[in-house]
């Protein structure tokens, strides 16, 4: 209690109104304990009274759980009227956990049937509410079948399906069930809560569901089954004094006791104990007969030696969440081949993204939590090297409504997106992110182009990862490779597009630092990671670079069009060497857009000649008469790496380091001998591309002259 | 009833016009300052109406319009047969890029009087951009400001060899991979 | 000439400034003294010249009409202006020459020298943008190692369990494990009797025959000329199901007879505990819970 001199009176304050509050709270419950019987609610003010009391505690404080146990017991026995029901279980919000004797009691009570429909109802939706406080799931999951049984009831079914989908294992997945389930989607048509669970039964077991289900970004249940989401984190937030995190997401930060001294006999627990909740392994026969192993707690592990000493005894959290955070549990999650704890993990993602970061549906979640959480994400899905299909649905909701809130965050997951057929692309990414980027600033471009070459990076990581697999497994993926050839393809060809117009828009050399960036990845696809593919710039990324102002990015365009080079004749060699182990999927086309290119280039920097000898359609050849009316008279030697804008400084630099300053200035006296010292000035002055460039294309052995043609364009596949 | 015309004046120098359209004063304000508040090379100008036609009598007073957007508020359907009542009052030259629908407060799903898909139609029917907000967010009007201001600069032909029916028609054609 | 050593001479130290890649500001390029007045009324001349122009064009686009939607097949229509308008666009980028920006020297260096300020604040917003990825990647690739580092000691630990366990295999005697074997499969059999007890104690408790309830309805009802047949138990019912379903798992249906009582059955097909025959309602099986 470290408050301040005058602010303690005020804290005094409100200690005794919580004073007040718990004793009213204790008159409460224990009149609400002894209620036996039907109570008439007409002029009843004690009950209406103490009603009152609890209702304005639990708001507040949340119910601790002993009393969860009183209030559930008298409402599901039916003794009051169905609106006092509602009016408790709404305000039943668990101050700490919820035990298992209460959820045994309660459920027994819910199955005797002694209250109204409604109320069943309302309970249902409680449990719903409270899943994820609920510390003894294996109990609930136990009353799989007590649930189940309940189906047949119309206006249960929606609720039922809702916690069901949140129970089910893959043991609880039979044949039986999935008979019953599409008997009732038979007689009632196609219902969203029931598909909702005939998914998850398909996705534990898609043999035995053959239903084609609908698009999988739907969702089932409808959010209003919630009785309360903010009330519950704001109390569990207070409780647990932390004011920061969800306490569904912390994992092995529950130290925190309350300080209250007063307020501990509510709250004896400290707050949440989260998770040795943890789920039976099927039927604890099996357990226990054919695995002699000990679990290991979840909670007990704190350190990296002893994660490895347990590694094959321990089992996952029921909340998913809480994996979120532990870099420990992460390491456990990657190495298991169990798709289950990822199955729990996206649906608790997708729902929580979806509830809680959806910022544009007006949730009153704080700016910095949302990114903090959207953070956390990042964050595992890097430590997983894979990218969750959860927060690709979530994306592809957003992206839509997206005008650039959370930008880093969202950018963030956007390269993580796992690949998709190209048609899906298009329509949930390209499209609106092509929208996104013609109404952005210079900056925001940037941004949307980084996080595309770090997509296209994870994508080709991926891909050079499984070609290993390949290789070891000696299976033939052709198919497969076909698709992935054709993604990356587009999406090479999507950022291309988006450069272009980027670079029209802008003409700014940032951007154009940015788009080389990624070229420089896309040119080197064939040597790093294996894959047969050479897309090459387009011409409205490949002219502006080449006539850049800057030297950084000449600089770079040097490197990347040598990199190509070398792509391009590894392929070809390796083409004639070893015939068709890969496929090999570059089009003759490319090789003459690319000598295409060399030939500009070369005449740029070195031949004086890329005005006269481009032949690129979309490219710099200029008429005779234009160049005369420039009013330069040497016009024919005038554009090389002495005069080239990025680099005249250079010359400049370099004329007067070798010329003394009475010297008449003319820079045409760079050449011969001169050109070459030139030349390892420039050199000297950390251009390496340039010198990868001009060593690797141009044929300077041959003489000292200036003037030589471009060596060895590389020939096109006939 | 004068139909507004996308080049029936001579534009100012250095400088966009804007018209918001929609009923809703509150968010025309809103998105107004926003824009007005952005740092930017060029100046803005913004006119604000309930509906189209203009009143006659203030013609004189105005610029040359660059873009029109329309504001629909999508829990009222007021808004949106206002803002298809106006439609009739523009010259088609505008759509050819200059005209831009903002869909407000599509996230609350359960307020929605006005279908989504509605609104996406009538965007792509009369070939124009839709951009979705949030008008309870601050940050997302201010996002969303950024944005008009990045398109009223093209169709104020204040960024060179860019016109708006180029940008218009870009985002069809990011969907075609054609290149070899 | 000495107009374009002065735009020289300041790329020089522009470059100069970029090579040593140092942190420091790049210089001020200096602003042309007021470009002389010359210069500054050809470029005057020129904007007129642009502005007469425009006039012209406006002129001629007022003279044709206002265009309204049309009432049918919005966008049909506004795709084929957007064609229409595209080709012009087109054919007028296809006409165009490049152009050269002045003839005037002054004009030139001051667009030279507008052009190098610019390069110069681009390039520091490069330069500050590499910096920043720089420090990510270190973190990066900290982090990474970090990963590959716990990674490895993973597979570590999991190499040697695995030995371990193979080790244990081989040292495990046939007799062992038949003993093992043996052992579960006492345990299973324990536990099935023990369930089974459990299901009968619950069934006797719960379900029990209803007999009185039996005699006093008889005595209500007065007389019945029916002859009573002796009751089943639920826990026998349930028994010949599950018997049945065993033995003969084709043929899994019993038929359902007077000595079954009805409430029993109806609460068993209630519950989805037993199914009927799809033709004949006579029969019933047991649910198939053991697929």
């Amino acid at each position: 209690m470290e408050q301040k001199q005058p602010r303690r009176s005020q804290h005094r304050e409100s200690m005794r109104n919580q004073d007040a509050n718990i004793q009213q709270m204790e008159e409460a419950l224990l009149f609400l304990k002894n209620v036996k019987g039907k109570v008439i609610l007409k002029e009843n003010h004690t009950l209406i009274n103490h009603i009152f009391a609890v209702e304005n505690f639990g708001l507040k404080h949340g119910i601790p759980p002993d009393a969860i146990n009183v209030l559930l017991n008298l409402v599901l026995s039916g003794n009051l009227a169905d609106s006092l029901n509602a009016r408790l279980l709404k305000c039943l919000i668990p101050a700490s956990e919820v035990t298992q004797s209460s959820i045994i009691q309660a459920v027994s009570l819910f199955c005797a049937g002694k209250c109204s429909a409604n109320t069943q109802i309302m309970f249902l939706r409680w449990l719903i509410t409270v899943f994820d406080y609920i510390t003894c799931k294996d109990i609930l999951s136990s009353f799989y079948n007590f649930f189940f049984c309940f189906l047949n009831y119309d206006n249960l079914c929606p609720y039922l399906c809702h916690l069901l989908y949140l129970l089910t294992k893959k043991d609880h997945v039979r044949p039986f069930r999935v008979r019953k389930l599409m008997e009732l989607q038979n007689k009632k048509g196609l219902q969203p809560h029931l598909l909702g669970l005939l998914s998850i039964y398909k996705i534990f077991c898609p043999e035995l569901v053959s239903l084609t289900l609908p698009s999988r970004f739907k969702s089932y249940f409808k959010s209003s089954h919630f009785l309360w989401r903010m009330e519950l984190r704001e109390i569990a937030k207070r409780n647990a004094g932390n004011p920061a995190g969800d306490c569904r997401i912390i994992l092995g930060e529950k130290e925190q006791i309350l300080s209250h001294s007063r307020k501990r006999k509510w709250n004896s627990n400290p707050l949440p104990p989260v998770h040795s909740s943890i789920w039976g392994k099927g039927p604890v026969l099996a357990d226990n007969l054919v695995s002699n192993e000990q679990t290991f707690p979840i909670e007990r592990l704190q350190t990296f030696p002893q994660l490895l000493d347990n590694i094959h005894r321990l089992e996952l959290p029921a909340q998913m969440g809480s994996v979120l955070k532990s870099p420990l549990l992460l390491h456990y999650v990657n190495c298991i081949k169990d798709d289950t704890p990822f199955l729990r993990l996206n649906y608790w993602l997708a729902f929580t993204l979806h509830e809680e970061c959806a910022w544009y549906k007006g949730n009153k979640r704080s700016k910095e939590e949302i990114e903090a959480f959207l953070e956390t994400v990042a964050n595992m899905q890097q430590f997983l090297q894979e990218g969750l299909y959860s927060t690709e649905g979530f994306l592809y909701k957003s992206l839509p409504h997206w005008n650039g809130s959370h930008q880093s965050h969202i950018l963030d997951l956007i390269s993580w997106i796992p690949m998709s057929p190209s048609s899906e692309m298009e329509e949930l990414l390209y499209k609106p992110l092509a929208q996104l980027f013609i109404s952005s600033s210079v900056y925001f471009k940037c941004s949307i182009l980084e996080s595309l070459k770090a997509l296209l990076h994870n994508w080709l990581v991926w891909h050079s990862v499984s070609v290993e697999r390949i290789h070891t497994q000696s299976t033939n993926m052709n198919g497969t490779m076909s698709g992935l050839l054709t993604s990356v393809k587009d999406l090479i060809h999507f950022i291309g597009r988006l450069s272009t117009l980027g670079l029209q828009i802008h003409n700014s050399n940032l951007l154009l630092h940015f788009v080389l960036d990624i070229y420089e990845l896309v040119s080197d696809m064939y040597v790093k990671f294996s894959l047969p593919l050479v897309v090459l710039p387009p011409p409205g990324v490949f002219y502006p670079a080449l006539l850049s102002t800057d030297c950084v990015n000449l600089n770079q365009l040097c490197y990347i069009m040598y990199r190509y080079r070398t792509n391009l004749v590894t392929a070809k060699t390796n083409e004639r060497q070893i015939k068709a182990q890969m496929h090999l999927n570059i089009h003759s086309h490319t090789f003459q857009e690319f000598n295409k290119y060399l030939t500009a280039m070369v005449g740029c920097l070195w031949t004086s000649q890329a005005f006269h000898q481009d032949t690129h359609p979309q490219g710099i050849h200029l008429e005779t008469h234009l160049l005369e009316s420039s009013g330069v008279s040497t016009y024919k030697k005038a554009f090389n790496i002495v005069y080239h804008p990025a680099l005249i400084g250079y010359s400049v630099h370099f004329y007067h380091q070798v010329f003394s300053k009475d010297k008449l200035f003319r820079l045409q006296s760079i050449k011969g001998r001169l050109w070459n010292k030139y030349l390892d000035f420039l050199y000297s002055q950390g251009l390496n591309g340039l010198k990868l460039f001009i060593e690797s294309s141009v044929n300077r052995l041959a003489s000292n002259s200036q003037q030589q043609e471009p060596c060895d364009l590389l020939l096109s596949k006939s | 009833m004068a139909t507004l015309r996308p080049f029936d004046k001579m534009p100012m120098l250095n400088a966009a016009a804007l018209l918001l359209v929609g009923t809703e004063e509150s968010h025309r304000e809103q998105l107004a300052s926003a824009m007005l508040k952005e740092p930017k090379t060029f100046e803005v100008k913004i006119h604000m109406a309930q509906s189209l036609p203009l009143p006659y009598e203030r013609e004189h007073l105005r610029p040359r319009f660059d873009m029109v957007v329309f504001l629909i508020n999508l829990h009222s359907q007021f808004s949106l047969s206002t803002v298809l009542a106006s439609l009739t009052h523009l010259d088609v030259n505008f759509f050819l890029g200059k005209v831009c629908f903002v869909a407000i407060g599509g996230g609350q799903v359960k307020h929605c009087m006005v279908d989504i898909a509605t609104v996406k139609k009538l965007a792509d029917t009369h070939l124009s951009t839709l951009l979705f907000s949030e008008f309870d967010s601050e940050d997302d009007v201010t996002c969303t400001a950024r944005r008009l201001l990045q398109m009223v600069q093209i169709c104020a032909g204040l960024v060179p060899g860019i016109s708006a029916l180029y940008l218009g028609s870009f985002m069809n054609s990011t969907l075609q991979t054609d290149q070899f | 000439m000495d107009k374009q050593d002065e735009l020289l001479k300041e790329a020089e130290t522009l470059a100069r400034y970029m090579s040593g890649y140092q942190h420091e500001l790049p210089p001020d390029i200096s602003k042309t003294s007021q470009a002389p007045e010359e210069a500054r009324e050809e470029l005057l001349q020129q904007c007129e010249e642009i502005w007469k122009q425009m006039e012209e064009c406006q002129s001629k686009l007022t003279m044709s009409g206002p265009e309204t939607l049309p009432e049918m097949d919005v966008q049909l229509y506004l795709l084929m202006m957007q064609v229409k308008a595209l080709t012009a666009e087109y054919e007028q980028w296809q006409k165009r020459t490049p152009e050269i920006i002045s003839d005037n020297q002054d004009v030139l260096l001051a667009v030279g020298k507008e052009e190098l300020d610019k390069v110069a604040r681009e390039l520091e917003m490069v330069l500050s943008s590499v910096q920043a990825k720089n420090k990510k990647l270190k973190k990066d690739l900290e982090k990474e190692q970090n990963w590959l580092d716990g990674q490895q000691k993973l597979v570590d630990a999991l190499t040697s369990r695995q030995d371990e366990l193979k080790n244990q295999l081989s040292t495990f005697s046939e007799k062992r494990v038949f003993q093992d074997i043996a052992n579960k499969l006492f345990k299973v059999r324990a536990y099935k009797e023990e369930l089974l007890s459990a299901l009968g104690d619950f069934l006797e408790e719960h379900f029990p025959l209803p007999e009185e309830q039996e005699n006093q309805s008889k005595k209500k009802k007065g007389q019945s000329g029916k002859k009573t047949v002796p009751l089943m138990t639920l826990h026998e019912i349930l028994e010949i199901l599950i018997n049945k379903l065993m033995t003969t798992p084709h043929d899994p249906y019993i038929v359902i007879e007077p000595h079954h009582w009805p409430p029993y059955i109806e609460m068993l097909l209630r519950y989805g505990i037993a199914l009927r025959h799809p033709e004949d309602p006579n029969r019933i099986r047991l649910e198939a819970f053991h697929q």
